[in-house]
């Protein structure tokens, strides 16, 4: 049963050196041809969105959009869709498009999450990330949220950035706690291909940390978040109790999602869905056939069920495991067993679980199930 | 008077069988094509750039690895008909043994030569090979189209340094199709008939052969006596095995059938031999009902001259390894293997190579034709070492070098070097044979600004990416080649390799005492570069006997996570820990350490020597 729905907005002012996401920075007349086109996607799936319990608006950019355009998208929403059962609205948003009328047109649809691309504080490093907003934003955005009625914010943190320092990560975090997000998330930054910093890269313009300071980071992001209430319950997810993103939760429970839009991932049916990833692919194809579908991929539910089930500090329940595909674990998945044995993994009770060493060494763990 | 075997007389007079010698690069394969084209051998539209040359990796390097035959009609400007064989040759100094199959195949050769590059070392020891072989030579200065050419200075130097007769040379440029008409009718008037009896006993030559896998081993083989027919029952002289053949032939280059293979002839035959044991190249073959009281003259005798260690990465699969190599071995028959083991890296092969030329491509055939993913060791040459028991015993694998207290002497084998470069690298050239332990034996002009000098050095420090070396510091101009003087006593002593603090024995080296300390030191940093960080730190160590001469640590690895995965990255997390997984596959478990398939060849190219 589907509970998710993920909608894709692919435009920014401009393209963050890391970001490897589907974006781009729209011509003019683009952004009303999109909307009218995912309006009509999402009018094909109808019939699939009968019991969802959250959505999120991702991207990109959401808040690129002007007013109208999504006031157009949130009211096909609510009207269209049975929300009765719906727990969590999310939109991701750049802490300089927030306005009190933008907060407040969120919270008159049902938003209840706002999720800001924060990264850091520090000037230089927003610089180098090839970010728009400038520090000050942050603070003035939540409190418009606030002011607006959102109760649940979202601060998306990025650190390891080359030429960050201790001192600047210190800064953010007191910055972030100040601040009073209900959810964080911090990132090291990842390099990955295709993206305007890869290139840099490769042309030697910079050098990533040292993965020793790399680790006193983690360390201290996650010391300082303890301190202050939170609980780490993904590899780089921390949160109040009771706001953990439901959303996200649904992805790494193996549950179903539907996405629409450019580029956007589906789960369901055990299948893995994947939309047209260019403007104009997409847009030909729902005029098609009211479907943004593109290729299928791979649906592995025994890795995937470990692979991001571990990701949550809570682990996985062996014995669920077992129940859903007919093998214990460990049987399934020996390699597991000595990872036990290195104390990447352990055992607590019926859930098995990543230990505060396995957690920056995932990988070590996930590669064995392949 | 006439008999039965006039009309095969008649013939055999019109037939032509020659090689072509160069240096790589000199155009060898392009005048080939041209030859082929000029006869129409093959029409135009079936051209392909260096026909000869079938193996991918052939064409990928520009270098001919694998003897070809091929079989054309030129009609002379006398207007008779003649039967041209040409034999492909290799053009490296590894494959100076192939060179003296193919050219003991044929009664000339033509010699090309860069009209600007000028004789190189490896054109003076293939024409040297051909006079052993008492071959007619052709000389052809090539490339005269270009602006750089001197054909009068490269004749001048073939007159000079070769000291042939250079009046028939041809200057000719393949590329622009310019002499090549010239090359054909002097071909007929310079190169003898192949000599030979067709009414005698058989005796062909095998000079090459391969695999197929529907009719066996083919052996391509040069008829110097008698006449083979399909249904003859044949045999061969070395091994005894007699077989019936049942497909006679030549490549046009297209495979083509015919009746018979008289004297003179060249082409193959199939007689469904599929135990590849029983072919040798080299072997004679004849009439089993009417046999040749003689084998021909032998071949020169192969010697190798590096080993390395070949092992299967999956344990699993040494015995595809196995047959893989008993396939190879039929189309490269200067391999030379035995069984072996290592502690470290399980049951494998001592391969035998004639350079490290030869052993490159080897790997790259095992790997790409065969689909057998192997790990290599570094090359090491054979020691011959003395004991103090009075015995003597060869040493091809470093890691079997006995205890120090055992051995009274070491020796190892010394080689004359030759290398030819213009006179502006000459200072170069000797700091670099210098600090390989070179001796300097000679130094003469071949020209007004091109110098070939000699030295004496030991083998090992030629395969220790001596080449490479000798071509950076000589803006590539240099060329090498290298003839083996025998064995001589130096101060050696056996390194081994601690990974963990376990010796791995696929890493041991031997090194003269004055360079072990600088290079092991290099190799141990080599090491902590190539082998990835695991998750807990690896002491790397060198040691001679007990006492450690050089340590680094790999240090643990601390974090490796993908920060990010949501809905949208579940695919793509997952292909990258497909990747992951895949790395982690080719490498090689040593006791607790992943060892990466570089790392066992790292002692070869260490930098800023």
């Amino acid at each position: 049963m589907i509970e998710g729905l993920y909608i894709h907005i692919p435009f920014c002012h401009q393209i963050c050196r890391y970001c490897d996401f589907v974006k781009m920075v729209p011509q003019k007349g683009m952004p009303s041809i999109y909307v009218e086109h995912l309006i009509r996607e999402l009018e094909s799936n109808i019939p699939l969105l009968t019991n969802l319990k959250t959505i999120y608006f991702g991207g990109g950019t959401p808040t690129l959009l002007d007013q109208s355009l999504l006031a157009r998208l949130f009211e096909a929403i609510s009207h269209r869709l049975n929300l009765s059962l719906l727990e969590e609205y999310t939109i991701e948003a750049n802490p300089n498009d927030i306005t009190k009328t933008l907060g407040a047109m969120f919270v008159q649809h049902g938003i209840n999450r706002v999720s800001l691309g924060v990264q850091t504080f520090s000037p230089h490093l927003l610089t180098f990330l090839g970010r728009t907003h400038r520090p000050d934003d942050i603070g003035r955005a939540i409190q418009e949220l606030r002011a607006s009625g959102i109760k649940n914010i979202n601060i998306d943190l990025i650190y390891a950035i080359p030429g960050q320092s201790i001192q600047d990560l210190k800064m953010d975090l007191n910055q972030v706690l100040g601040c009073h997000p209900q959810h964080i998330s911090a990132y090291n930054l990842i390099l990955e291909e295709k993206t305007i910093l890869y290139h840099a890269y490769q042309n030697q313009q910079f050098e990533f940390l040292d993965d020793e300071l790399e680790l006193e980071m983690s360390d201290l992001i996650e010391s300082t978040l303890l301190e202050a209430g939170y609980h780490r319950y993904e590899i780089s997810n921390y949160a109040l109790p009771g706001y953990e993103s439901k959303h996200n939760l649904l992805v790494w429970n193996l549950e179903e999602y539907l996405g629409i839009g450019m580029g956007s991932h589906s789960q369901y049916q055990r299948k893995r869905l994947v939309n047209h990833t260019t403007f104009s692919s997409y847009i030909a194809a729902i005029d098609e056939i009211g479907l943004g579908f593109a290729h299928e991929e791979p649906y592995e539910p025994e890795i995937e069920f470990v692979m991001l089930g571990l990701r949550k500090t809570a682990g996985i329940d062996v014995d669920r495991f077992e129940t859903l595909f007919g093998q214990p674990i460990f049987q399934r998945f020996p390699e597991l067993k000595h990872h036990l044995a290195t104390g990447l993994l352990e055992k607590k009770g019926r859930q098995l679980q990543l230990t505060k060493q396995g957690l920056d060494l995932a990988n070590q763990v996930f590669v064995t199930l392949f | 008077m006439s008999d039965i075997f006039e009309q095969y007389r008649v013939r055999q007079r019109k037939i032509r069988n020659f090689s072509i010698i160069a240096h790589i690069d000199h155009g060898k394969s392009t005048l080939a094509d041209r030859i082929l084209e000029i006869t129409q051998t093959v029409p135009m539209r079936d051209m392909k750039k260096q026909l000869l040359d079938s193996m991918d990796l052939e064409r990928e390097r520009g270098i001919t690895i694998k003897l070809n035959s091929v079989e054309l009609t030129y009609k002379a400007k006398n207007g008779e008909e003649y039967l041209f064989h040409l034999i492909d040759t290799p053009g490296h100094v590894d494959f100076s043994y192939e060179v003296s199959r193919s050219l003991a195949a044929c009664e000339g050769a033509v010699l090309v030569v860069d009209a600007s590059q000028g004789i190189e070392a490896q054109t003076l020891a293939n024409v040297y090979l051909a006079f052993d072989n008492d071959l007619a030579i052709i000389p052809v200065i090539n490339k005269i189209d270009l602006p750089s050419a001197m054909p009068d200075m490269v004749k001048q130097e073939i007159n000079d340094i070769i000291g042939i007769d250079t009046t028939h040379t041809i200057f000719a440029s393949a590329k622009e199709g310019i002499g090549i008409e010239d090359i054909l009718e002097t071909i007929v008037t310079e190169i003898p008939f192949p000599e030979g009896d067709p009414s005698l006993s058989l005796q062909a030559l095998i000079f090459d052969s391969y695999y197929d896998t529907y009719r066996g081993v083919i052996p391509l083989v040069r008829v110097k006596n008698g006449i083979i027919r399909v249904g003859d029952a044949i045999k061969m002289m070395a091994t005894g095995a007699v077989f019936e053949v049942t497909e006679i032939g030549v490549y046009t280059p297209k495979e083509e059938a015919r009746p018979y293979l008289a004297a003179g002839d060249v082409g193959w035959l199939a007689a469904t031999i599929k135990n590849i044991e029983k072919v040798h190249v080299g072997d004679t073959i004849t009439i089993a009902s009417n046999p040749a009281k003689t084998p021909l003259p032998g071949y020169r005798k192969l010697t190798p001259m590096v080993y390395s260690g070949v092992y299967p990465v999956d344990a699993d699969d040494y015995i595809n390894l196995k047959e893989s190599l008993e396939k190879l071995k039929l189309s490269d028959a200067s391999l030379i293997y035995d069984p072996e083991t290592s502690e470290a890296l399980g049951f494998g092969f001592r391969i035998g190579f004639l350079g490290m030329l030869h052993m490159e491509i080897f790997q790259e055939r095992i790997e790409r034709e065969f689909n057998q993913n192997v790990i290599a060791t570094a090359p090491s040459v054979n020691y011959r070492v003395l004991l103090t028991n009075g015995q003597t015993i060869e040493i091809d694998n470093p890691a079997l070098m006995p205890p120090v207290g055992q051995i009274k002497t070491i020796e190892e084998p010394f080689v004359k070097a030759t290398i030819i470069a213009p006179n502006e690298y000459v200072g170069n050239i000797m700091e670099l044979c210098q600090k390989r332990r070179g001796v300097f034996k000679n130094m003469q002009y071949v020209s007004d600004i091109r110098v070939e000098i000699s030295y004496e050095m030991p083998l090992s420090e030629i395969i220790f990416d001596f080449f490479n070396r000798l071509k950076s510091s000589t803006k590539g101009y240099a060329s090498l080649d290298y003839e083996p003087l025998g064995y001589r006593p130096g101060k050696l002593v056996k390194v081994d390799i601690l990974l963990n603090g376990e010796p791995v024995d696929a890493l041991a080296m031997i090194l003269h005492q004055d360079f072990a300390f600088e290079r092991s030191t290099k190799v141990c940093q080599k090491l902590k570069l190539l082998i990835p960080r695991q998750l807990f730190e690896i002491p790397v160590q060198a040691a001679i006997g007990s006492k450690v001469i050089a340590r680094t640590n790999i240090k643990a690895l601390r974090k490796d996570v993908l920060a990010k995965c949501y809905g949208g990255d579940v695919s793509r997390k997952k292909k990258l820990l497909e990747k992951q997984k895949q790395g982690k596959k080719r490498m090689k478990s040593v006791g607790s350490v992943e060892i990466p398939q570089a790392a066992f060849m790292s002692v070869l190219s260490l930098d800023n020597e």
